[in-house]
């Protein structure tokens, strides 16, 4: 059983993921504006007691380890630390912009997979069929910055568009049927999950205490 | 009854094993005070990073070195405020993250009624042999880098503010002055040992006597630095008023005038502390007074305060003084024997009304 957590954007949510029988049991998503540490626990808890799931039960935990909002970023890793080191499992951190790759993995048109960054910036990546196969390493900049960079006719994109984004990219030519639609831009953590099943298949995973957020600024560029 | 202590409110990511709401089982402190040097005091964003690195290491430590599992735990303590938002985030979900996966109780402890607790915590080796529990009433002074307080103390768990910094904290004026005099950070060892070449009168510095017990330290800091611009202008070297305190003017001091000032400024800063809480222990009902927080580390103050106070005095080991989660861990036991639990749903919150649980606040 592997229990996701997600609170790297305002956009939060938890999963809860039999991986045995590749079945997702429960997943909740909403939008948290600044209120994860409030909300987080509780709807973990409240989700497993719904599904009748003890924590005994669960082997693996799936985080978002950004990038994204530092502070959010920061309380989903500081909950599944707490988590692992209680039941002694491990964590799979799996970037963020990867959970979207992997939502739209069967997709054959490059995927061009954004964050909000603050500021009216955009951290994004671009992936093909999946997260194994990134395109370009994550950028950041302003949306004129994304659509300076070369792309094909195809791309689609996907992720934290919001009105001003969606707006920008139409501005940019970029045809409607190329930007997903709000419902295809929430990210999943049933796709965290599942994600992170597939991480740990292929083994090594991190020890919890090495594992550490992604940040759009690294510690040494503050 | 064990309780697990987790601060992470400012620059120390720390974890205690408490036993029976007295005794240190383990008391474990990873200090970033080297990461902040540079900047002179704690850089926030920096603070939380660190502690997301290090919190599941570090409860781990306290675990082992107390010869304690989780399971052997009644309930976990963590600071939810005051601090900083980003750092206390960090234990909070942690702590909750152990909650959510044992069922143990949480309780959220404010960081001031922690460093009160620091005196409630049976020292350490000998000393703790014949230790004695201050007495109620108690009069508290709470100096530290964020806060000054004096508060009284009726009961456990309740409190009535009698007095507060109206701006500087006195462990604040301390950093600034350091840095004024360019000492190192942290401001209270390094102007106290500058201090022990100086005289302390060698500056006529004023202590501010505001109405009730309320302290003010920015008048006392603006006198500093008008003696070191003063004493720059008497080497002919030219002043640039802009840059005030955040530019070390060091550069143009002696190695005596600089223990001079520190001794000065130390002994004015210590008056202000000492005078106001022996005012208020002749003026209330108390039994003893305990005196917490960094600042408390002060060899002056301690000496000063002994001397002036005819009371007993109280003053944490020098190991409890600054930020660490043996205090948390007391003041959350408690806490907990009152039945203070906290929701999963509770919150971290940077600046907590004080006293935050008192029926005769004023």
């Amino acid at each position: 059983m592997i229990v996701a957590i997600d609170s790297a954007t305002r956009w939060a949510g938890v999963a809860l993921y039999n991986s045995s029988q590749a079945e997702l049991i429960a997943e909740n998503s909403w939008q948290s504006d600044q209120r994860h540490t409030v909300e987080m626990a509780p709807r973990l808890a409240a989700m497993l007691q719904r599904a009748q799931v003890s924590w005994e039960e669960v082997r693996l935990l799936a985080v978002a380890q950004g990038p994204g909002s530092y502070t959010g970023v920061r309380i989903g890793i500081s909950l599944a630390k707490g988590i692992a080191l209680a039941r002694h499992i491990s964590i799979v951190p799996v970037p963020t912009l990867d959970i979207i790759a992997y939502a739209w993995r069967r997709e054959e048109r490059p995927l061009c997979a954004l964050l909000q960054a603050g500021r009216k910036r955009l951290v994004w990546a671009f992936y093909r069929r999946g997260p194994d196969n990134l395109l370009a390493p994550p950028e950041i900049g302003f949306p004129a910055d994304l659509l300076s960079r070369p792309q094909t006719d195809e791309t689609f994109f996907c992720g934290e568009i919001d009105t001003a984004v969606r707006t920008a990219l139409l501005a940019g030519n970029i045809l409607p049927e190329r930007i997903g639609s709000p419902a295809d831009c929430a990210r999943r953590p049933g796709y965290l999950a599942e994600r992170a099943a597939e991480i740990a298949t292929r083994g090594g995973l991190p020890a919890s205490h090495a594992i550490a957020p992604i940040y759009i600024r690294p510690t040494a560029q503050l | 009854m064990l309780i697990l202590g987790i601060e992470t409110s400012c620059d120390e990511t720390a974890t205690a094993v408490i036993q029976d709401g007295q005794r240190i089982l383990s008391n474990v402190v990873l200090s970033q005070i080297a990461i902040h040097q540079p900047y002179g005091g704690v850089f926030p964003e920096v603070a939380a990073r660190q502690h997301v690195l290090a919190i599941d290491t570090v409860i781990e430590q306290a675990l082992l070195e107390a010869d304690t599992a989780l399971s052997d735990l009644d309930a976990l303590a963590v600071t939810s405020g005051p601090g900083l938002v980003g750092s206390l985030l960090v234990g909070v979900n942690a702590a909750k993250g152990i909650a959510l996966a044992t069922g143990l109780p949480l309780v959220g402890v404010n960081h001031l009624e922690g460093h009160i607790y620091s005196n409630w915590t049976r020292p350490l080796g000998p000393q703790g042999n014949d230790w004695q529990p201050p007495s109620l009433p108690a009069l508290l002074l709470i100096v530290s880098g964020g806060h000054t307080n004096l508060v009284l103390m009726p009961e456990h768990g309740v409190y009535r503010l009698l007095g507060h910094t109206i701006d500087d904290a006195a462990g604040e004026a301390f950093d600034k002055i350091a840095r004024l005099l360019g000492l190192s950070y942290p401001g209270g060892p390094a102007i106290q040992q500058a201090a022990l070449d100086g005289h302390p009168d060698a500056f006529s510095l004023p202590v501010a006597h505001l109405a009730g017990y309320d302290f003010s330290f920015s008048g006392l800091k603006t006198a500093v630095l008008r003696q070191v611009q003063q004493l720059e202008r008497a080497t002919g070297a030219s002043i640039d008023p802009g840059r005030r305190l955040k530019t070390a003017y060091a550069a143009l001091l002696t190695p005596q005038q600089i223990s001079d000032l520190a001794a000065s400024f130390q002994w004015a800063l210590v008056s202000a502390l000492v005078e106001r809480t022996q005012q208020a222990a002749s003026t209330h009902d108390v039994a003893h007074v305990c005196v917490c927080g960094g600042v408390s580390a002060n060899v002056l103050l301690r000496q000063r305060m002994r001397a002036a106070i005819k009371l007993p005095v109280s003053f944490p080991p020098l190991y409890l003084c600054t930020d660490n989660a043996a205090m948390i861990g007391v003041a959350g036991s408690y806490a907990f024997r009152r039945g203070e639990i906290s929701g999963l749903d509770m919150d971290v919150v940077a600046r907590p009304p004080w006293p935050h649980r008192s029926p005769l606040a004023t």
